[in-house]
């Protein structure tokens, strides 16, 4: 068996607590997941249930005080146990990432052309060499004018624009691993369908492996090979995508689902999830999803379900033998 | 940082007009003052009208002439000509002072925000204790140490200057590496060395260029007040601090040329270096 690109074990974040001497915050709670070779995953969640958290550790990226147990192997080697040289050589090399607002993560007083080359520089390519590297990674994104772009600023490029060369300096060292954190939110509709496709081309041409996160269910399902749902801190369901969305497994998955406004549907309301969605640290003692599900019973109050295989899903509910193929995936039922 | 990521070719007229906008007319008329006083130093020893340590004893003490626009000093020497060279040492070593202080300063305090920890801790508390101690100390036990002249004091007041800036803009930088861009770069696998040469100096320049030229102002006046103590340039070289001394003399002698145009130079520079400091940095922490 190959070994896989990236696999986490048992990760569990916690911050620090808010009052002093208060016990530390768990944010993501034993999260199992893994990334094949070329294949993209989409990690989904609302606000707050640690997909984002997730993303960055990969990377070993942590603000100060947040401590993380578990292991996250890339490639075979634990990403938490890598000492500073080694972590900077894949964070250079092999693990590109793309954030969700692009405006603030590229530096607005230098150009395009700085920020795109100056990793290729730093690993010792020539100035004019870096420049026509930069200028096929934009042609590649859909960028055709790359040599004026490179001469611009941030601030003379639209957001979609911007996320493109974002993307396309990811490309640059030619990493294995994609991590994509919401790429697409904080632009237009019409746009992020063209960021979509062009992430969907690069990633067939360069067999690249992608996490995508999102808290688009949709797009997750749409556009990745497999998705996985989190709620809490914890993982509730991974499936294949096409699967998921035909027949989730996890009543969180399939409230999400119904939840969803259909077009060919007149809605005077929609459904939703009762409640509101709660961090890893205030999960009651039992199912995470618990005091939200209108499935549970006094069981699920009783212990925390593990994740468990089920053919090639991953699922955590305790109920999960009895709900399967009756959970709604769609409006009106499961047979909508 | 808006009109710092303004491109454009640097015409004459560009610069003009930026400077008016970042400046101000005070500004500008400050800036202008500072150029005409630099390069008459400079370009002393083709401007000025005599030689500055030239004694014409039969001429001493004289007020303003045609010959003499600003008058004579108690040895008969031009006394415009000893303040266009007198600005020679005057700003050369101010000018030092901050440059040496100021690269000396960002490097601890990109080490300190950097490194965080124990070596922030270790940066932070000496530069409080440096800190604690008056600029004009270090300049005196560096005189002490090295002996008279120009050079021992630069010394010590680098020393005293460096605290300054590093601890300006080791907050600066702390603030600065929150932001999403820098954690966007470091995951791209850069060192912290280049990070710092490349994201961090270039969007923290605005702030440290008019963190720079206030300290000038103050270096100005330091630099002087010892060499009035006759601890710093020695005659017969010609220094402001050193003519505001001998002219106090003069003065007492009815004569108070002198002491009136090497002490108006100095509140006039600077004055100057006050102004522009002060609206670079209004320019800076404004937006």
């Amino acid at each position: 068996m190959t070994l896989r690109l990236l696999s986490i074990h048992t990760l569990t974040i916690t911050v620090p607590a808010t009052e002093p001497k208060g016990p530390r915050r768990t944010v993501v709670d034993r999260v199992d997941l893994h990334v094949e070779r070329g294949e993209s995953l989409g990690l989904v969640g609302e606000s707050g249930s640690g997909k984002s958290m997730t993303a960055r550790a990969v990377l070993g990226l942590f603000a100060p005080g947040v401590e993380a147990t578990g292991r996250i192997e890339f490639d075979g080697v634990d990403v938490l146990a890598m000492r500073q040289p080694e972590l900077q050589r894949v964070r250079a090399s092999r693990i590109a990432m793309v954030f969700q607002d692009p405006r603030a993560h590229i530096n607005p007083v230098r150009s395009v052309g700085d920020f795109m080359t100056e990793g290729m520089r730093d690993s010792g390519v020539s100035r004019v060499e870096a420049g026509r590297r930069a200028i096929a990674l934009l042609a590649e994104v859909g960028i055709d004018d790359g040599e004026r772009r490179l001469a611009q600023f941030p601030h003379e490029l639209s957001g979609g624009l911007l996320q493109r060369v974002m993307i396309a300096a990811a490309l640059a060292m030619q990493p294995d691993l994609l991590l994509a954190d919401e790429p697409t939110t904080a632009l237009d509709v019409t746009t992020q369908s063209e960021v979509m496709t062009i992430l969907a081309e690069v990633r067939r041409e360069r067999g690249l492996a992608m996490l995508f996160i999102t808290h688009d269910l949709e797009l997750a399902a749409a556009t990745c090979d497999r998705t996985a749902v989190m709620y809490a801190g914890r993982i509730m369901e991974v499936q294949r995508s096409t699967s998921l969305q035909q027949a989730p497994l996890h009543p969180y998955t399939s409230g999400l689902l119904v939840s969803r406004p259909d077009i060919d549907l007149v809605q005077r309301r929609l459904q939703v999830i009762p409640g509101r969605s709660v961090a890893a640290f205030e999960a009651p003692s039992g199912c995470a999803f618990e005091p939200r599900c209108s499935y549970a019973q006094a069981d699920c109050r009783a212990g925390e379900p593990e994740l468990v295989l089920l053919g090639s899903a991953e699922v955590r509910c305790g109920r999960v033998d009895e709900l399967r193929g009756t959970l709604p995936h769609a409006v009106g039922g499961p047979d909508a | 940082m808006t009109a710092v990521a303004e491109a454009g070719a640097p015409t004459g007229r560009n610069v003009a007009s930026r400077a008016l906008t970042v400046l101000g007319v005070g500004g500008t008329v400050a800036l202008v003052i500072l150029v005409v006083m630099l390069l008459s130093a400079v370009l002393a020893p083709w401007l000025a009208p005599y030689d500055p340590n030239y004694p014409d004893l039969m001429a001493s003490l004289q007020g303003p002439s045609a010959a003499h626009p600003l008058g004579t000093d108690a040895l008969g020497r031009d006394l415009l000509s000893r303040l266009m060279f007198g600005g020679r040492t005057t700003l050369l070593g101010p000018l030092l002072v901050i440059v040496v202080s100021t690269f000396v300063g960002c490097c601890l305090a990109f080490t300190a925000s950097w490194r965080g920890g124990l070596t922030d801790a270790v940066i932070s508390r000496l530069i409080e204790v440096l800190f604690s101690i008056p600029s004009i100390v270090f300049a005196l036990v560096a005189v002490a140490v090295l002996g008279v002249g120009l050079l021992p004091v630069v010394a010590g007041l680098i020393i005293a200057y460096t605290p300054y800036v590093a601890r300006v803009m080791r907050g600066a930088a702390l603030r600065e590496r929150r932001l999403p861009y820098i954690s966007a770069v470091w995951i791209q696998g850069r060192s912290g060395i280049s990070i710092t040469a490349r994201q961090l100096v270039p969007n923290l320049r605005p702030l440290i260029v008019a963190q720079a030229v206030s300290a000038l102002g103050f270096a100005v006046v330091d630099v002087a007040a010892v060499s009035f103590l006759g601890l710093g340039v020695q005659p017969p070289t010609p220094d402001w601090g050193l003519m505001v001394k001998s002219g106090l003399d003069s003065a007492l002698r009815g004569q108070p040329t002198e002491v009136i145009v090497a002490s108006l130079a100095i509140v006039l520079f600077v004055g100057a270096v006050t102004v522009v400091g002060d609206r670079l940095g209004r320019g800076v922490t404004g937006r």
